[in-house]
């Protein structure tokens, strides 16, 4: 059995994360990234098994440039939902820029939904079948 | 948009980059570019609308999966409302002063379900979703710690997509002003150069203008004209929201116009609201109304997050409250350390460890003092406005 999770600990309920989120969400948005790696890091420290948290601090580190830690990022969001979609388009994506057409997987993964999503990954996926 | 490869600006490929990606630091020179054609190069664009897709995963459902490693009781028990209603600053508050911050932002960003329309085309307001409270009757309060259980006589409640959109539209006025006093000095014949650096298209993602901003086949100016978009988050707004990419005065006229007459029409709105809907407190504030009118070209870009739940107060004093008792929690952990038996070179790691943590959540609750800081002046100064148009 795991030890609690901090959240556990203090009473932090999914409903506070997900405000706290969407402001994490707002900053980033608004192109003040580092104030919005300020808040998911914060968050994640309450609840390391948040897959939205780690989805949404991936795109912040990707708006950073940085994306190999933007990829760990959606590894942990994937490990903790493995089908969570928007990991798995910004992983596919990542891969194939980095050269790696396993990210082909990831985004044929999801290019079924009826989604904005996977709309975006069946752009991708047929611009790589054409090619 | 992607960068010219045959530019010989792309020669110059700062270490570390990806073709048409701004990559600061890491990444792998040139191996996208060799791995991939130029038309699959422009498929994966820098900027994507990530967000929106996020907020279409996490708040498309009404009721989010549950996520592991929160208390499975999503109900906080009656001794946390009383706790909270007593003291409205939490304790952590002493810990560390608010930074200085920018302005209140003017755009709400979480995603009921994910836009697919076009940024240009006016969107139809949705109906707000029915809250827990009927209309008209007192407003709950605004959830101090995700309950929404606690009246709160006196308190009028603002409707939060006006709220909202009179938030952007102020902001938007303000922004058009300066630009309008020529604070931004933007002058097309700049823009241009960026835009032929470009291959020619009509916008420049943030990517292309990171490179832009470091490329020294450019002219400084046109540089100095990247870094200064960049570093304005609504002057990119801006940038991204015009269709051709050139900014003239008498587009920013136009905007200034419609901005106005936006404000006029929803400081009416605002005041018929006081009062008299009541109920946006709900169950846990996650469940604001959703639905934006937006739709006609705001300076903040607001289409991007039109019909989304909008960021309020409503619940987050009670996250906050959760918050110092995190940082309390790992006070305690680093105060109890040399009792726990551990051998100095233990000691030393888990103290770093805490400490990192305890620092995280510090700025965590920094940027979350601030943002209600923000809030509550944006809310004063529509209520104070309300207020005024019903005299």
């Amino acid at each position: 059995m795991s030890s609690p999770t901090l959240a556990e600990s203090i009473n932090f309920t999914q409903e506070q994360a997900k405000l706290i989120i969407q402001a994490g969400c707002d900053l980033l948005e608004s192109g003040e990234l580092e104030a919005a790696a300020d808040v998911f890091k914060g968050l994640l420290v309450i609840n390391p098994h948040d897959p939205f948290v780690h989805a949404a601090y991936g795109l912040v580190l990707k708006e950073q440039g940085d994306d190999s830690s933007a990829v760990r990022e959606f590894e942990r969001a994937i490990d903790e939902d493995p089908k969570m979609p928007i990991a798995l388009l910004n992983r596919g994506i990542l891969k194939l820029k980095k050269g790696d057409r396993a990210g082909l997987e990831d985004l044929q993964a999801v290019s079924s939904l009826k989604s904005s999503i996977g709309e975006r990954a069946r752009e991708i996926v047929s611009s790589f079948a054409s090619h | 948009m992607r960068i010219n490869t045959s530019d010989a600006a792309i020669q110059n490929v700062p270490e570390g980059s990806e073709a048409g990606n701004i990559v600061p630091h890491g990444g792998q020179t040139g191996i996208f570019r060799d791995a991939l054609p130029p038309e699959i190069q422009s498929t994966l664009k820098t900027i994507e609308p990530f967000i929106q897709m996020l907020f279409g995963t996490l708040f498309s459902q009404d009721k989010a999966p549950p996520v592991k490693g929160y208390p499975a009781a999503a109900e906080p028990s009656a001794e946390t409302s009383k706790e909270v209603k007593k003291k409205q600053t939490p304790e952590g508050a002493k810990t560390k002063a608010p930074t200085s911050k920018p302005e209140p932002k003017s755009k709400p960003l979480v995603n009921e379900k994910p836009r697919t329309t076009n940024r240009d085309e006016p969107v139809k307001a949705d109906a707000p979703k029915e809250t827990s409270a009927p209309s008209g009757c007192v407003a709950p309060a605004p959830a101090p710690n995700g309950t929404g259980s606690e009246p709160v006589a006196h308190k009028p409640t603002l409707d939060s997509v006006s709220q909202r959109e009179l938030d952007r539209a102020n902001s938007d006025r303000d922004f058009l002003s300066r630009f309008e006093n020529g604070e931004f000095d933007l002058i097309e014949s700049r823009y241009g150069d960026l835009l032929g650096w470009g291959k020619g298209d009509a916008k420049l993602s943030r990517g292309d203008l990171e490179w832009a901003a470091k490329d020294n086949s450019l002219s400084a100016s046109a540089r100095d004209l990247a870094n200064q978009i960049l570093k304005d988050p609504r002057l990119f707004n801006l940038m991204d929201s015009n269709s051709d990419g050139l900014i003239t005065r008498v587009e920013i006229q136009a905007l200034r116009e419609t901005t106005e007459a936006k404000i006029e029409k929803l400081e009416g709105t605002s005041s018929t609201a006081m009062g008299a809907t009541g109920g946006t407190g709900g169950t846990d504030g996650s469940q604001a109304p959703a639905g934006a009118t937006g739709g006609d070209r705001s300076v903040s870009g607001g289409s991007a997050t039109d019909g989304l739940p909008p960021t309020t107060m409503t619940g987050m004093p009670g996250a906050m409250d959760r918050v110092s008792k995190g940082i309390d929690a790992i006070m305690q952990e680093i105060a109890d350390l040399p009792n726990q038996g551990l051998s100095e070179a233990k000691m030393n790691t888990a103290s770093a460890l805490l400490n990192q943590r305890l620092q995280a959540l510090i700025n965590l609750q920094q940027n979350m003092m601030t943002m209600v800081s923000n809030l509550s002046k944006m809310y004063a100064e529509i209520s104070s406005n309300a207020i005024r148009n019903m005299k």
